[in-house]
C-alpha cells in the first residue's frame, strides 16, 4: 500500500487538485467524449500521479506531467476498448436556457461550437491532443513537447499542420475567408 | 481574420463547452484514494500471477529437462547433491543421501533386474559416472566362492571396472603396493574407510567395504577425484 499522501489545505496534492483536475478532467472529457469516462481517466491520472510522483524531476513541469499521464492513460483506454475518438456532444452540457432575449444567441454559440469540434474531431489524434493542450490548457509549446515525448520542432510542425486545417474549416465562422496564408 | 483572433476563437470555443466541475475537493480525493488502494491490489494480483507463471515455466523446463537430457541433468543433481554432503561434512553436519535411486539406463537396469536374485545383497550402481562414460555390462563372477558382482563402464578410450563382493566378518582391507608403482592413501568413502591407490601410469584403483560386508573395487582410467565422487554416489 503506498504511503497515503497528506490532504491538509495546503498540502501539494490538494492544490494540486484543486488547480488542475478540473482542467485534465476536461481536456480528457475533449479526447473521449465521454464524461464518465474522463472522470475516471483524470482520477486514475492523479493516482498514479502520486504513486509515482518520485519520477517527476522538475516540479516545475507538473502540470505537464500530469498531461502526459492522461495521454498515456487515454491512448491505454483506446487501444484496450477500441474506441474511436469522438468529441463531446454539446447538447448534453448546456446548462439551462437563460432568459428569452439571449437565446437566439445561445443557439448560435453552441452551433459554433459544435462545429468547432466537429472540426477539431477530423484531425488526428495527435493533432487533437496538440490542439486542445494548445487552446484549451494554453500549454506553451515545450510544455507540450514534454508531455507528448516528442521535440519542439514536431510540436511546431503538427501544430501549424492542425492548426491550418481548422482555419480552412472555420475561418469563415470566425470572420475571415477560410483560407490561412 | 487574423491568426490570433482565430487562436482566441479557438480557445474561447474551447473554454465555453467545457463540462461543469461542481464535485467538493474532498470527495475527489476519496475517489482518488480508492483508486490507489484498487492499483495497488492489481498490483499485487499481478505480480503473483507473474510469479505462478515462473514457477510453471521452471517446472516445465525442469520436467522437460529430465526427459530430454536425463544424463547431464542428473550428473549436475549429483554434483550438487555431492557438494552440499560435502560442505556439510565440512561443518560437522552428517546426514544421508536419502534421494531415490535413479532412472537407470533400460539395459543396465534389466541386467541387473536378471542377476539380482542370485545375489545376497543389493546391487550398488553408481549415481555418477564421469563423462563420456556409459554402461557396458554388469555379471556375475563364476569362478569366485564368495558372490562377487562385476560390472564395466567403458568410454571412447577409456575403461573402468566395479566389482562388489561379499565378504566375512573378519575381513581386513589393506593395501600392498610397490612405492614405485604409484601411491596408496587412506580416504573416506561416504562414512565408510577406503583405500586409494594412484598408479604412475594415471590409473586408479579405489577399495572400501560398505554396511561391513560387500567389498567395492573400483579401477580404471580416471582420476582419484573422479573415482571418489563415483563411489560417494553409491
Amino acid at each position: 500500500m503506498p504511503k497515503e499522501p497528506d490532504w491538509g489545505e495546503n498540502s501539494l496534492w490538494h492544490l494540486a487538485i484543486q488547480n488542475y483536475y478540473p482542467r485534465i478532467l476536461n481536456f480528457v472529457y475533449y479526447l473521449t467524449g465521454d464524461r464518465y469516462l474522463a472522470e475516471d481517466i483524470a482520477q486514475e491520472t492523479f493516482a498514479r500521479a502520486i504513486d509515482k510522483f518520485h519520477q517527476l524531476k522538475d516540479p516545475n513541469r507538473m502540470f505537464s506531467w500530469l498531461v502526459s499521464i492522461a495521454v498515456n492513460l487515454v491512448k491505454t483506454h483506446h487501444r484496450t476498448k477500441q474506441r474511436t475518438v469522438a468529441m463531446p456532444e454539446l447538447a448534453h452540457h448546456i446548462p439551462a436556457l437563460p432568459q428569452d432575449e439571449f437565446f437566439i444567441d445561445m443557439i448560435e454559440r453552441q452551433e459554433i461550437q459544435k462545429l468547432v469540434q466537429d472540426a477539431i474531431s477530423q484531425l488526428s489524434s495527435q493533432e487533437q491532443k496538440i490542439i486542445i493542450m494548445r487552446y484549451y490548457l494554453d500549454m506553451k509549446e515545450k510544455d507540450i513537447a514534454f508531455a507528448l515525448k516528442v521535440t519542439i520542432g514536431t510540436v511546431k510542425k503538427q501544430l501549424f499542420r492542425a492548426r491550418s486545417k481548422l482555419y480552412n474549416d472555420l475561418g469563415c465562422l470566425a470572420g475571415g475567408e477560410g483560407e490561412e496564408k | 481574420m487574423s491568426p490570433d483572433q482565430f487562436d482566441e476563437f479557438l480557445s474561447k470555443s474551447l473554454q465555453n463547452s467545457e463540462i461543469e466541475f461542481n464535485h467538493p475537493i474532498s470527495e475527489i480525493e476519496q475517489l482518488i484514494i480508492e483508486k490507489m488502494a484498487r492499483n495497488q491490489a492489481h498490483k499485487k494480483k499481478r505480480q503473483r500471477r507473474i510469479l505462478n507463471i515462473a514457477v510453471l515455466v521452471v517446472a516445465l523446463l525442469a520436467f522437460s529437462g529430465t526427459i530430454l537430457f536425463p544424463g547431464p541433468l542428473y550428473a549436475f543433481k549429483e554434483q550438487l547433491i555431492q557438494t552440499i554432503i560435502k560442505f556439510g561434512n565440512n561443518i560437522n553436519i552428517n546426514f544421508t543421501d536419502s534421494s531415490p535411486r535413479p532412472h537407470l539406463p533400460d539395459k543396465l537396469e534389466a541386467e541387473i533386474a536378471a542377476i539380482q536374485p542370485g545375489v545376497p545383497f543389493e546391487i550398488l550402481v553408481p549415481r555418477y559416472l564421469p563423462p563420456g562414460f556409459e554402461f557396458a555390462g554388469v555379471e556375475k563372477s563364476p569362478y569366485d566362492e564368495q558372490c562377487k558382482i562385476i560390472m564395466y563402464f567403458q568410454a571412447e578410450d577409456a575403461a573402468l571396472m566395479l566389482t562388489q563382493t561379499e565378504i566375512g566378518d573378519n575381513f581386513a582391507l589393506s593395501v600392498n603396493i610397490n612405492a614405485q608403482q604409484g601411491k596408496a592413501e587412506k580416504i573416506q568413502v561416504g562414512g565408510y574407510e577406503g583405500n586409494i591407490i594412484t598408479f604412475n601410469d594415471g590409473s586408479v584403483s579405489l577399495t572400501w567395504i560398505t554396511d561391513g560386508h560387500i567389498l567395492c573395487e573400483l579401477s580404471g582410467n580416471l582420476n582419484a577425484e573422479q573415482a571418489i565422487e563415483i563411489a560417494v554416489s553409491m
